[in-house]
């Protein structure tokens, strides 16, 4: 190689080198004239995040469902697409996986969620009012993180010690609610000994007991299953920062007992898995839809909704709500200013029990949106569907009117119609019964009430590229969810 | 418990049949779309004039009242120097047109503020139905309260809702009976009002032989419809206000397809009925008299400081043929 040679090659790379700076830069300029949006999808295992995403993207890409959507309405966006996320490490929402099986002949809801993904949707509109007449096109970015939902959890042990939540966990896996869910972790945890010095399949029977735990307490419907990443581990299984568990404190706990070098394991759990996940994720929200499956909680009896509400009102303060004011602004932090609660799977009950349904919502996450409402961000509750199963229908039977709901139930593809139960118009009473003295000491199942689940199979819905597209996917209220959430930033 | 314990029911298809509904797909949205005519109003309010234009028409307007307020004053100091009788009287000429122009202009914004008002009070009992805002809802309702405090005819209505405020805790309920008491006899004098308009323009087609001049006369009437039923909802909306109103119903219009309604309108009317076989004539007055009818339905949605809710929204058919019904025995009993 001639010393020309290899000058010219150090010419082009620092050319590249320098153009490519040049354009980094571009695009870093560019971002300050279009704005992302941070939209936080927040809901706890099975409250319908993946299916609440894949239904916004469908339906602001093909928007002929969004009637609520005053840009829409107004004719004001020109279109959406996907773009590359600005996050290059995160894996990409799987999106077209999503609607493929959501669009499909005999369609599908996407697979429960493994790993964190992220997807930017960016939006062009013309702006309304006074200077749309004179601008030309803007653009939105949309930002959204689907996530699995156990890892929600931890968020709260971000401000609790070893010790504390050591306490606080093996207090509540005494609870009637939780003891059969508990038997084989009390056999193992009595068989441990806390202040013998550390060894490693002590540590192991011990976190996998634990795991069997909140497993179990899962399948029974309880929502409170801390550490997340012991159900979901994603691409940590095995490392020494899953494998451990609460244990009672002993008085002087030895430098190398089993219960120092788990707690030190639970501090390297917080550092290394809950704070980045935080970080990356949760710290720089703009707008936030808290999704909440009320009805299925109902229906699985007064444990599990106390339970939910429980963890839902512990994990919603480690957001920042608020107003971002300018100091935010210019050091570069966000609050959450606005702030939607919405039960899901509003497309189970007929839609005369929606609002019952919303006062349900609103009463579980009232200590949430009083303090959000006290730091100045806006709040709103609602009963959502982001993908409608069901249609609507009254009969008359036994001399009553029962409006039901019907689809096809997803286990055996049948059409069924369905009444959930007659929802009270008082939700006091309801969480009064499921949060009483303790928390999962609430009786197993409603005294003066009756709730029904049932899952039904996605609706047929010709997809985005099938036949007739020009609607989005069928759905209830996600239009004014949307316009609740970003309409603003439409306007 | 004062509620009745509902318990959950699941019916399997295969076994009970149904009576078939629309799947997802296709079933109407479940808070009940809102009207396209309603959304069409919704983007023309939300419609400002352009900047560019809104220059223009700025100072073109403020270049004209300049020069004609200071060429009046030129003309009127020339007077008193040359002819000091003339100058003075015009000076008080000037004077006079000065006062009524404020007034006409003060009456013109307060029927412009009052238009304002009833639309806030539609937009925000329209997000408190669609979103489930009671705070929304109650602000309607005190607005409404204050926008008719000072009519004496609704003093019982007011009265009765007061009653029913202890009983009625959801704020949205309350709206719906405030709807039902306060707008019921509105609505009535309204669609009276809009069946008379129909008749007087049916009257007028059939008179006027000249083509330009019924068309002036059809507007004129319509326009006076418009102002009537603004007042029936909620005071006088001013000339401006009216010329507002006209343009949102006009909007309204080409967005819903006026003729395309009148043509199902006619078949029954025009086709079926006596009016077409007695003359043409007769024929163009019931389409003119359906266009207005369907202006006049169309008006009611656009001055009623609610939207349709708990009270039956007026069918532009059923004011027509009452307007027709009417008026129909007339040709026939005079051979």
């Amino acid at each position: 190689m001639g010393i020309g040679e290899s000058a010219a090659n150090l010419a082009t790379s620092l050319a590249d080198g320098i153009l490519g700076g040049i354009e980094r830069a571009g695009h870093e300029a560019a971002s300050w004239f279009e704005p992302g949006l941070r939209l936080g999808v927040t809901g706890l295992s099975g409250a319908g995040k993946t299916v609440f995403i894949t239904a916004l993207v469908a339906s602001l890409t093909v928007r002929g469902r969004m009637r609520l959507l005053s840009a829409e309405a107004e004719g004001r966006i020109l279109g959406a697409m996907l773009n590359p996320q600005p996050d290059r490490e995160v894996p990409r929402f799987a999106y077209e996986a999503h609607i493929a099986d959501l669009a499909k002949a005999a369609p599908d809801w996407p697979d429960s969620t493994r790993q964190v993904s992220q997807l930017r949707l960016s939006i062009r509109y013309r702006r309304g009012g006074f200077l749309g007449s004179l601008a030309g096109a803007s653009t939105l970015h949309l930002d959204i993180i689907d996530y699995p939902g156990e890892w929600l959890l931890d968020l709260p042990l971000m401000e609790t010690d070893y010790a504390a939540w050591s306490a606080e966990a093996l207090k509540l896996a005494e609870t009637p609610a939780r003891r059969d869910a508990a038997a084989a972790w009390h056999a193992a945890l009595a068989a441990a000994d806390p202040s013998a010095p550390h060894d490693e399949p002590t540590a192991e029977t011990l976190a996998a007991a634990w795991t069997g735990y909140l497993a179990a307490s899962r399948t029974a419907g309880l929502a409170a299953l801390a550490p997340g990443r012991f159900l979901m581990p994603g691409d940590l299984a095995g490392s020494p920062a899953l494998t451990f568990a609460p244990l009672p404190r002993p008085d002087r706990p030895a430098p190398a007992s089993l219960w120092t070098e788990l707690e030190k394991r639970y501090e390297a759990y917080k550092r290394v898995v809950v704070k980045p996940f935080f970080r990356d994720h949760f710290a720089r929200l703009d707008r936030q839809v808290v999704l909440v499956d009320v009805l299925g909680a109902l229906a699985r009896g007064p444990r599990a909704l106390g339970d939910l509400t429980a963890t839902m009102a512990e994990t919603l303060t480690c957001f920042r709500h608020g107003r971002t004011g300018w100091l935010d602004r210019l050091m570069g932090g966000r609050r959450i200013d606005r702030l939607l609660f919405a039960a899901s799977k509003a497309d189970h009950l007929h839609h005369d029990q929606h609002p019952r349904l919303i006062a349900l919502t609103e009463a579980m996450l009232a200590e949430a949106a009083r303090r959000a409402a006290y730091r100045g961000a806006e709040i709103r509750a609602t009963a959502l569907a982001a993908v409608r199963a069901t249609s609507e229908q009254e009969i008359t039977r036994e001399g009553r009117r029962l409006a039901l709901v019907r689809g096809y139930r997803l286990e055996d593809r049948k059409e069924i119609a369905v009444f959930p139960g007659g929802l009270p118009a008082d939700p006091a009473r309801l969480l009064a019964t499921a949060a009483c003295a303790a928390p999962g000491e609430a009786p197993p199942d409603w005294p003066d009430a009756s709730f029904a689940s049932v899952r039904f199979a996605p609706p047929r819905w010709a997809g985005p590229d099938g036949g007739g597209a020009v609607d989005g996917p069928p759905h209830v209220r996600l239009d004014a969810a949307l316009e609740f959430l970003i309409g603003d930033r439409l306007e | 418990m004062s509620e009745q314990r509902r318990d959950p029911v699941i019916l399997d298809l295969a076994e009970t049949p149904l009576p078939s509904v629309p799947g997802p797909a296709d079933a109407p949205p479940v808070d009940g779309e809102r009207p396209a005519a309603e959304r069409v109003l919704a983007a023309v309010r939300r419609r400002r004039v352009s900047g560019v234009a809104r220059l223009f028409w700025g100072s073109l307007g403020g270049l004209v009242a300049l020069w004609s307020v200071l060429a009046i004053g030129a003309f009127v100091t020339r007077q008193i120097a040359e002819r000091p009788w003339a100058g003075w009287l015009a000076l008080g000429l000037a004077a006079a047109l000065g006062l009524a122009m404020i007034v006409v202009i003060t009456g013109e914004l307060a029927g412009l503020a009052r238009l304002k008002r009833i639309e806030d009070i539609r937009e925000r009992a329209r997000a408190a139905r669609e979103g489930g805002a009671p705070e929304a809802a109650s602000a309607a309702l005190a607005g409404l309260g204050r926008l008719y405090a000072a009519r004496p005819e609704l003093a019982p209505a007011r009265t009765r809702i007061e009653a029913a405020r202890g009983d009625t805790p959801d704020p949205i309920a309350l709206l719906g009976i405030a709807e039902r008491e306060y707008l019921a006899a509105l609505d009535r004098r309204a669609a009276d009002r809009v069946a008379r308009a129909a008749r007087e323009i049916a009257a007028v087609t059939a008179l006027i032989p000249m083509p330009l001049a019924d068309m002036v006369a059809v507007l004129a009437v319509n326009l006076r419809m418009i102002r009537a039923l603004a007042e029936t909802y909620g005071g006088r909306a001013g000339w401006m206000g009216t010329w507002r109103l006209m343009r949102a119903v006009a909007a309204h219009l080409i967005a819903t397809g006026a003729i395309a309604a009148t043509d199902d309108l006619l078949g029954p009317i025009v086709g079926g009925g006596v009016l077409g076989k007695v003359s043409r004539r007769f024929g163009e007055a019931a389409v003119n008299a359906a266009l207005t009818a369907r202006v006049g339905a169309v008006a009611i949605q656009v001055c009623r400081p609610l939207p349709f809710d708990t009270a039956p929204r007026p069918k532009a058919r059923t004011m027509l043929l009452a307007a027709l019904k009417d008026w129909r025995i007339e040709p026939e009993s005079t051979p």
